[in-house]
């Protein structure tokens, strides 16, 4: 019963959501920005119409769009468009990720000279926010190869992120551990951990994405079809949270399977009913991801997040570029994909809550500081990201021409 | 934490499988809707007991927004030009009906038990209607046709009638048992227990107007369509959520809404708003009528007892009766006539909800009579919505048909 006045302020939020972003629109930026401005003003930084008790019964609104989007994301990637794009994509995404984790790695310990410090923010720098390039892909209606290949990098780059994290997160704990000489787990059976999420994820949503692609061909009438895709991504994502597995990997393979196991007419089908609501979770994800942001977080951005977000873009970029050049893709990806995939949020906030969690059952004082920082750092250096990825990526859209002109007129 | 996860992939399971259990019951000619609520009942805290209740409570603004959507969808077929032409007769339709199930069921009662009071308290409780059944039920088999028309019209309008009588019968009740207990007490104002439904509607009313005309402004002056979706569901989220905190009625706000709407709007914009609707329909019966499954209470059902096979009984008479007189009086056509009553019989929110008011509020009057009356009303009403929730919607489906409106090609 405590969700009944939340229903009215969510629907109000809604309804000037749309209007602040048609401002924001009108700015030249993505609408999203504007949703996310409206939730900060109303949440809890500013006027707290939303409480944080509200806002935790409103996670499932945020899970089931950023299931939607990996959905979406798995089901522009078929085969045949992979093949296209070819072996770039692969080094672009090793590339940028393991890129941006030796830059932030270096240019923080450089800075500190603390090594489990410095691994750890390396780690968290591959994380990127898929949502934000999807909704700016969306809204505008790009088309085209860099959109195609942002789909794939912003998508599977998430696994690598899982991976990267896993190792030197492992490392740091044992460095630290070595620290306050302690015995120290096996290294080998804390790497495991983040190898079995990854193939926990890609299994489980293959065999869902086989079920669901199978079911789908035989449903009718057509318009149900929307309540099976709903059905299985909250499945999905419902077996994720009990799991602990990636939702976006798990979603992003369901829809990878059933775009490369049916005929493109009827997974358009799928999709394309989707799309009406698309819209809809956009304005819902990006507003509640403004409340939830702490404004009074920035000024503890400090000289280390400003470091963090220097390297990470560097990385991220130089690393893009460095793939797209070793894999002889076209020019405007070399030029642009970097800038399309700048977005980090809740995922990277995810696995700095982990760190602490982790560091605080180690228990030296080095390892309760390490957590600390990353915590606060994080948080303040993914307001600025959040705010800059979707421009960014608007931007790099642009630029490669992959945004239709009359769409600038529909403001 | 531990309640999303869960709940998810609950939500996930039923869905997913409620499609299919929808898909299997409609092999055998019943609408999905019993094959989601069968569901429900198996997972739910009567059976299975996979759906803990606590999940149950913690969806119930699932079952909220439905009703919201039910009813707004309601409001949009009502177009002043379609009530026009069902003429007079609808209003008499409704007026008798649900007059007719009010006496009846007093009458049958009170033969029964012999007690006023008691009689005027299940009476209050008859004319009420639940509209999910009866839309779903039209929307899966796309029902068309004159008799669609009229149901629409009446399960959205009796909602309000069906309150005001309610606050009548138990006015009256109160009176009695007053009385019965030492005269009256000073804190008791007649004026103020009939006021206060009629202050309910048309607050109702007004409210839904006014979010109506809001909405109307708003989207003649959207220019892109990709975000009508997303400003009806804010819309009718304001309306539900208002609704419930200020103890309005659900049906009839959301109903206003898409009454404006559509009486307000150039021709083809209803179907521009109300097409994106149509495939979030589906998903949100499933859920609605899987949470309603697994509400029920299967172990209610023994105590259904005399006074409930006989409410059950009169009731059914009274909607019967009531509309075919009220059809018959206003002139309405031959199908209207002999099938409406039967589709309207579905009960199930709306009359727990008003049970619960008169637990509630006997609780505090003096004498063991009042409480017994109250306690008698909740579990009673309980285990005979568990038969209307059944039945209702599987009559409807049966006179659509009778009456010719489901297009053949319509099978699974």
């Amino acid at each position: 019963m405590t969700d009944i006045p939340v229903i009215a302020v969510l629907g109000i939020s809604i309804i000037v959501a749309i209007y602040s972003g048609k401002i924001a629109r009108k700015a030249g930026l993505p609408s999203l920005i504007g949703y996310m401005i409206l939730g900060t003003i109303m949440g809890t930084s500013v006027l707290s119409l939303i409480t944080e008790n509200s806002l935790n019964h409103l996670q499932f609104i945020t899970d089931i769009a950023l299931g939607f989007v990996a959905f979406t994301i798995g089901s522009e990637l078929n085969l045949r468009t992979l093949r296209k794009l070819g072996k770039g994509i692969v080094l672009i995404i090793l590339a940028e990720s393991l890129a941006a984790f030796f830059l932030v790695a270096f240019a923080v310990y450089l800075l500190t000279s603390d090594l489990p410090m410095a691994l750890i923010f390396g780690a968290l720098a591959p994380a990127s926010a898929p949502a934000g390039t999807v909704a700016v892909i969306q809204e505008y209606k790009a088309r085209g190869t860099l959109t195609k290949a942002l789909y794939a990098v912003v998508g599977f780059d998430d696994g690598l992120a899982v991976i990267i994290f896993g190792f030197s997160a492992a490392l740091a704990v044992k460095l630290l551990r070595a620290e306050s000489s302690e015995a120290s787990v096996g290294l080998i059976s804390s790497i495991m951990e983040p190898i079995k999420e990854l193939g926990f994820s890609l299994g489980i949503g293959t065999i869902l994405g086989f079920f669901f692609s199978a079911l789908a061909r035989k449903l009718r009438p057509l318009s149900e079809l929307p309540a099976l895709t709903f059905g299985f991504i909250s499945l999905a994502i419902g077996l994720c949270i009990w799991l602990n597995l990636s939702l976006i990997l798990t979603n992003l393979m369901v829809g990878f399977v059933l775009a490369n196991t049916t005929p493109i007419r009827s997974s358009r089908k799928i999709v394309g009913q989707l799309r009406d609501y698309m819209p809809l979770l956009f304005i819902l994800f990006f507003f509640l991801a403004g409340a939830h942001l702490n404004i009074s977080a920035l000024p503890a951005l400090g000289l280390l997040g400003i470091v963090y977000m220097i390297a990470r873009v560097a990385g991220l970029m130089g690393g893009a570029w460095l793939g797209a050049v070793m894999g002889k893709s076209e020019t405007k990806i070399r030029k642009y994909l970097g800038l399309g995939i700048l977005s980090q949020a809740g995922v990277a906030i995810g696995l700095s809550l982990m760190v602490r969690q982790m560091f605080s059952e180690i228990g030296s004082p080095h390892a309760l500081e390490i957590g600390a920082t990353v915590i606060t750092t994080i948080t303040a250096t993914s307001i600025i990201f959040e705010i800059i990825g979707p421009i960014c990526a608007k931007f790099a859209l642009t630029r490669a021409g992959e945004i239709p002109k009359q769409n600038d007129l529909r403001v | 934490m531990d309640f999303q996860l869960t709940t998810l992939l609950l939500v996930g399971i039923a869905v997913s499988f409620g499609l299919y259990t929808g898909k299997a019951v409609r092999r055998i000619g019943l609408p999905s809707l019993i094959g989601y609520m069968i569901l429900g009942t198996l997972m739910g805290a009567s059976v299975l007991k996979i759906f803990p209740m606590e999940t149950v409570h913690g969806l119930s603004f699932i079952t909220d927004i439905a009703l919201g959507f039910v009813a707004f969808s309601i409001g949009l077929e009502l177009s002043l030009h379609t009530l026009s032409k069902l003429g007079k007769s609808i209003g008499l339709i409704i007026i008798f009906e649900s007059l007719m199930a009010l006496i009846l069921v007093t009458a049958g009662v009170f033969a029964l038990t012999g007690d006023l009071p008691l009689s005027l308290v299940f009476g209050s409780l008859a004319p009420a209607t639940a509209p999910a059944g009866t839309i779903a039920v039209i929307q899966e088999c796309k029902a068309k046709g004159n008799l669609t028309k009229a149901l629409y019209a009446v399960a959205g309008f009796d909602d309000g009638v069906a309150i005001v009588l309610f606050g009548f019968a138990m006015a009256a009740a109160k009176v009695l048992l007053l009385s019965e207990s030492s005269g009256f007490s000073p804190g008791f104002s007649l004026a103020g227990t009939i006021g206060k439904p009629l202050f309910e509607i048309i607050i109702s009313l007004v409210l839904g107007c006014v979010l109506g005309l809001v909405f109307t402004w708003l989207i003649k002056r959207l220019r892109s369509r990709d975000e009508i979706p997303a400003l009806t569901f804010g819309l009718i989220a304001i309306g539900t959520g208002l609704a419930a905190q200020f103890h309005l009625s659900l049906i009839l706000v959301n109903m206003s809404i898409g009454f404006i709407v559509i009486n307000k709007t150039p021709i083809g914009m209803g179907r521009t708003i109300s097409g994106p609707l149509r495939p979030l329909m589906p998903i949100l019966f499933i859920l609605f009528f899987f949470l309603a499954g697994a509400h029920l209470d299967l172990s209610l059902l023994p105590q259904i007892g005399t006074i409930g096979v006989v409410y059950i009984l009169a009731r059914s008479a009274g909607k019967i009766t009531g509309a075919r007189l009220g059809a018959v009086i206003g002139g309405a056509d031959q199908n209207i006539k002999n099938y409406l009553g039967p589709g309207l019989l579905s009960q199930a929110g709306v009359a727990i909800g008003l049970s619960l008011i008169v637990f509630q509020e006997f609780q505090d009057m003096p004498g063991t009579h009042a409480v017994t009356i109250g306690r008698s009303a909740v579990t009673t009403i309980a285990a005979t919505c568990i038969f209307f929730e059944i039945v209702g919607p599987i009559l409807t489906k049966y006179v659509l048909k009778k009456a010719g409106e489901i297009p053949v090609d319509t099978k699974p």
